[in-house]
């Protein structure tokens, strides 16, 4: 297709890590939401479009409204949608005892995101809902035993519009400070000549 | 190697000794080195290596193409030649021009390959290249070595041998771009073919053919201004020269980032010297080893650096290699494990630089045990998700055992805390600046494990012993990183630094030197606290010579 850059791989994670924290994650749960990015664009999914309609939502809000209240096979978030990030962290560090479960999620916001996370945790589930998973919100999310959706192949290249790379862009940009001309002689401990 | 013909061993040295940043900025390069890898490689292999083309004008613009063949298949380095003004010669990674620029090329380039990277490749870190591409990389011209070769050459003389020595090198790399970087092939893509197998082997390859085409180019200028007065440099003085690289903060963050990378290494090397230390003595075996301390004895003694810090290490290493000499005359090869006792003197006669030295000297005669442990130097796969069902009290053990020393620290005291890792906006150059006097503390990188393991130790006083750390992960997010850190650490052990990455004392330049070491690099030479020139590949076989010579013994000149 025209008009999608090319990419590989670990470009994705560095951005994705620097734009989920640039929106306001912790840098583990960037790192999380880079994963998740990652192992979706590898498939060919629309992981960055998704993480980057994600940060827009969630930017300049308190995340903690966004997680989820972690309660039997119904979790929800306090402030009315569930962040998939944090979300799918949760899920995944109680992997062992979901595993052997069903669970249902209240309102989630841009529930592709929570696809790699189901996919490591349930080997023999999935999100039976949505249907179609790649719209910014879902009122509810189940998920269920029912035979995994099949991915494409798993490549280590990622294509998507450059509106999507430079939103994701944008954001990373808020983790780099502004050069000063004492930074960039003092910073990097350079700042001699190259010419012996 | 199955485990069970795994050879004897005696107990590893602790992380807690080994991976301090002391003794890290002071390890050099030995056979686990990852060009003493590639180069194994290539020979056992029978690689071989042309110059297809070679279309560099009488000014010295234009580029050429240079081919390294396995027995399956083709990689090329695809060289570019600049014109570039004095001014814009600049080691820092922040430059925008380079005398020449480079891309490692999987397989034969086309016409269009080549005219697409002339497009792209000059222009490094504002071009793109394709997943065909392996790496990106630059060179600038020592000016007074290279100006001065090339008129000896001209005039049909050799160059001057102390010159050589004292400088080493053409020109110098500021940056090798591997994996996936500017649009490269990621290593996850080509990691199952054997040549890729250790790590940067792409990046050593790319580095490798640089150094031939450098010496091309010389002589292709000589050429042009001597005509047929010209000569070919000689071989002997064209293996004295290497190629330079200047290295910045910006590998310092790769150690802290990729703690279980590092343990891979760092581990194989003392498994190696636990192996070596285990050996029983033979009198052959430590005769070969006294004349390789006396090579060494030359190497210390060619190494030249005008930083005070390495200055001093050098005013270390020279005696402690003179002792090391002296011992090894008067060492009667008695008792059960004689390399054990060495190593044992070497710990309590020899400053740190003259240890880690003798690690490294202590692998050399012993491939036969040594080598295989370079295949468990890579790591293929991503960290496992983080196990929540770990309680707080196994992950309050945890941060004791491996972070004992960051909780004793007083991380409220300013020193503790002075720096500050960032990333510049301007052309994203990784820095470290001062948190009590720079407005920079919003950017700070997670690159101070120590204290971040002291922070989580803290949050975990408010949590029942036995509560899940999902929980706590659940409640306080921002921990996340350092909750799987402490849990890659417990596979992991020499992935962590056991000092203060933070603090006003810190000194970045050891980190490069641990990571420049296993690159094979040698003759540090920081030129401030947080930047250091080093040689690559010098005396080592050219690409046409690797064929006929000895391919693995060139990290301590012979005389």
């Amino acid at each position: 297709m025209t008009g999608l850059i090319d990419i590989s791989i670990s470009e994705l994670t560095a951005m994705a890590t620097k734009a989920a924290r640039g929106a306001g994650f912790g840098w583990g749960m960037a790192d999380e939401a880079a994963r998740a990015t990652c192992w979706l664009a590898a498939r060919d999914l629309p992981g960055p479009a998704a993480l980057a309609e994600l940060l827009e939502r969630l930017d300049g809000q308190p995340m903690a409204g966004f997680a989820p209240l972690v309660e039997g096979d119904m979790w929800s978030a306090s402030g009315g949608w569930l962040c998939p990030v944090a979300t799918a962290a949760a899920m995944l560090d109680r992997a062992d005892h979901l595993s052997k479960a069903s669970l249902t999620l209240g309102p989630t916001l841009c529930p592709l995101l929570l696809r790699p996370a189901v996919a490591d945790i349930w080997p023999g589930g999935a999100i039976v809902e949505p249907k179609d998973l790649t719209g910014p919100k879902a009122a509810q999310v189940r998920i269920a035993a029912a035979s995994a959706e099949a991915t494409g192949l798993v490549t280590s290249r990622a294509r998507l519009a450059p509106d999507v790379w430079n939103c994701l862009g944008a954001f990373a940009q808020r983790t780099y400070a502004p050069a000063t001309e004492a930074s960039r002689l003092a910073g990097a401990g350079a700042g001699l000549s190259d010419n012996d | 190697m199955t485990p069970e013909a795994a050879p004897a061993q005696v107990a590893l040295r602790p992380p807690e000794q080994v991976m301090r940043l002391a003794r890290l900025g002071s390890f050099h390069a030995s056979r686990l080195s990852f060009m003493r890898i590639l180069m194994r490689r290539m020979k056992a292999e029978g690689w071989t290596f042309d110059c297809p083309e070679f279309a560099i004008d009488d000014k010295g613009v234009g580029h050429a193409v240079l081919m390294a063949r396995t027995p399956t298949r083709t990689y090329a380095l695809v060289a570019f030649a600049h014109d570039l003004p004095a001014d814009q010669r600049s080691d820092r990674v922040i430059a925008e021009a380079w005398d020449c620029t480079y891309a490692l090329h999987d397989g034969l380039p086309t016409s269009a390959d080549v005219e697409r990277l002339r497009k792209n490749v000059p222009f490094q870190e504002a071009g793109r290249v394709s997943e065909k591409e392996l790496t990106l990389s630059r060179t600038n011209r020592s000016v007074r070595m290279f100006d001065h070769v090339v008129d000896r050459l001209a005039a049909g003389q050799q160059p001057d041998e102390d010159m050589i020595l004292r400088v080493g090198y053409l020109m110098r790399t500021t940056a090798v771009y591997g994996s996936g970087k500017f649009g490269a092939c990621d290593y996850r893509a080509i990691c199952d073919r054997p040549e890729f197998a250790a790590p940067f082997q792409a990046e050593m390859l790319t580095v490798f053919l640089i150094r031939d085409f450098v010496r091309r180019l010389a002589e292709h200028l000589a050429r042009v201004r001597g005509g047929d007065k010209a000569v070919a440099i000689s071989a002997t003085l064209a293996r004295r020269l290497g190629i330079g690289n200047s290295t910045g903060l910006g590998m310092a963050p790769y150690l802290v980032n990729h703690p279980a990378l590092l343990n891979n290494w760092i581990a194989a090397r003392e498994t190696a010297l636990a192996r070596v230390r285990a050996l029983p003595g033979d009198e052959s075996g430590f005769r070969e080893f006294a004349e390789l301390v006396a090579r060494a004895q030359a190497n210390a003694a060619e190494w030249h650096s005008d930083h005070p810090l390495q200055k001093e290490k050098l005013a270390d290493l020279r005696p402690d290699l003179d002792a090391l000499a002296a011992h090894l005359k008067a060492l009667p090869l008695t008792g059960l494990t004689p390399w054990d006792d060495l190593y044992r003197w070497g710990e309590a006669q020899l400053s740190c630089e003259g240890q880690e030295q003798l690690v490294s000297l202590m692998l050399e005669p012993h491939g036969a045990i040594v080598d295989d442990l370079a295949d468990g130097m890579s790591l293929r796969s991503a960290a496992p998700r983080i196990d929540g069902a770990v309680s707080v009290s196994a992950t309050r053990q945890a941060l004791e055992q491996v972070y004992g020393w960051a909780l004793k620290t007083d991380w409220t005291a300013r020193d503790e805390q002075a720096r500050v890792w960032y990333v510049s906006a301007e052309k994203l150059e990784p820095r470290l600046g001062e948190r009590f006097e720079e407005p920079i503390a919003d950017y700070e990188q997670p690159l101070a494990p120590g204290r971040d393991a002291a922070v989580l130790y803290g949050a975990l006083a408010d949590w029942p012993d036995d509560a899940p750390i999902a929980d706590l992960l659940l409640a306080r997010p921002e921990h996340r990183h350092m909750v799987r850190r402490i849990q890659i650490a417990q596979t992991a052990p020499y992935g962590e630094i056991r000092d203060n990455t933070i603090s006003a004392t810190v000194l970045p330049i050891d980190m490069l030197r641990c990571k420049l070491s296993f690159f094979g690099a040698g003759h540090f030479d920081p030129r401030s606290d947080r930047w250091v020139r080093i040689n690559m590949f010098q005396n080592a076989p050219y690409p046409g010579e690797l064929a006929a010579e000895e391919a693995d013994d060139w990290t301590y000149p012979k005389p």
